[in-house]
């Protein structure tokens, strides 16, 4: 954003909404300043879009696009928190968007009931600061990875099934690869929410995760993320991070690298 | 001659035997029962890419961490 069009000043209904977070270490107004002139997108309405979108919202991120082409169904109540029995049937990104206006009327919300694609994806994507992946097929995933390496733009991608979650970012500068660099052949396993069921919790915890991480981003502060990627196993309460390292031949990163990173 | 053999920990609580004359990563994660595709393999906590799986040495107590991708949101 250019900075003629950025807020310098918090109103004081804002101060008083986020006093609570302004007072952290490394937050302050400027950071919630950060916040407000920020752009985000989450691709994926469903349990994690939940979750980061609300965290998100409520923190008083000042734009955030929604994407989603799909429909609430009953079987998504347990863990999709925003949505309830008369969401069934209805897009995803809309119902969400109805519940996060309620909540603070202060963001820029845009909504996009439609599915991302190699057609409508620049048009998606350009003018954020952050993509924030929350989708649920390795396709849609390879497809946001290779937008973001190509277009620089940094990328916070989070999955779950069953007890356990992964997440990663991706900054433009590739110094740790991208998401193809870490998982370079992906077939067509469908391990997904659908296919392999999922933990309720599971979802609250990798969604928070996703958005504090998130949020850092936004703040300008240190995220181990960056440089590794997190295991997060709720049936043993573990937590691995895994350095990452930037594959030589990875058909997606490689070429744009430049030579003396890897 | 007697071939050497070395210890490792696969995921924490898995200990593998390795024969010192074939002990490259590529064929350690052979003997492991895990679908290949979609997999992502860490030595001491430092991610491998796959493309250097043929050439990177596994030593003896090194710990090896493998896990596949996971797309559900």
């Amino acid at each position: 954003m250019s900075d003629f069009f950025k807020t310098t000043q918090l109103r004081v209904s804002e101060f008083e909404r986020y006093s609570r977070q302004i007072m952290l270490d490394g937050w302050g107004e400027e950071g919630q300043l950060r916040l407000k002139n920020a752009r985000v997108v989450i691709i994926g309405c469903g349990g994690l879009g939940n979750i980061v979108a609300t965290y998100l919202v409520g923190a008083g991120v000042g734009t955030i696009s929604l994407i989603d082409g799909d429909d609430v169904e009953l079987s998504n109540l347990p863990r999709q928190i925003a949505f309830d029995r008369d969401s069934c049937g209805l897009n995803k990104a809309d119902e969400l968007t109805q519940r996060l206006f309620s909540q603070n009327d202060d963001v820029d919300i845009h909504v996009n009931p439609l599915f991302v694609d190699a057609d409508n994806i620049d048009e998606l994507l350009e003018h954020h600061d952050l993509v924030i992946d929350c989708s649920d097929n390795f396709e849609t995933r390879r497809l946001i990875n290779h937008w973001c390496v190509t277009n620089k733009l940094a990328l916070l991608s989070a999955s779950v099934i069953g007890w356990q979650g992964q997440a990663l970012l991706v900054l433009p500068n590739l110094a740790y690869g991208c998401y193809q660099c870490l998982f370079d052949v992906i077939g067509t396993q469908k391990k997904s929410c659908q296919s392999m069921g999922v933990n309720p919790a599971m979802v609250g915890i990798i969604g928070s995760y996703q958005a504090n991480e998130a949020l850092r981003f936004l703040l300008k502060s240190s995220s181990k993320l960056s440089s590794h990627v997190s295991l997060i196993d709720g049936a043993n309460l573990s937590i691995n991070q895994f350095l990452r390292a930037a594959n030589p031949q990875c058909d997606v990163c490689a070429r744009i690298r430049e030579p003396n990173d890897d | 001659m007697i071939n050497q053999t070395i210890q490792v920990i696969v995921n924490q609580d898995q200990q593998l035997s390795i024969d010192t004359d074939n002990n490259c990563l590529k064929t350690v994660i052979s003997l492991i029962d895990i679908d290949t595709a979609t997999l992502a393999v860490a030595v001491n906590n430092a991610i491998v890419p796959r493309g250097q799986w043929s050439e990177f040495i596994i030593n003896d107590g090194d710990r090896i961490n493998v896990f596949g991708a996971i797309a559900g949101g």
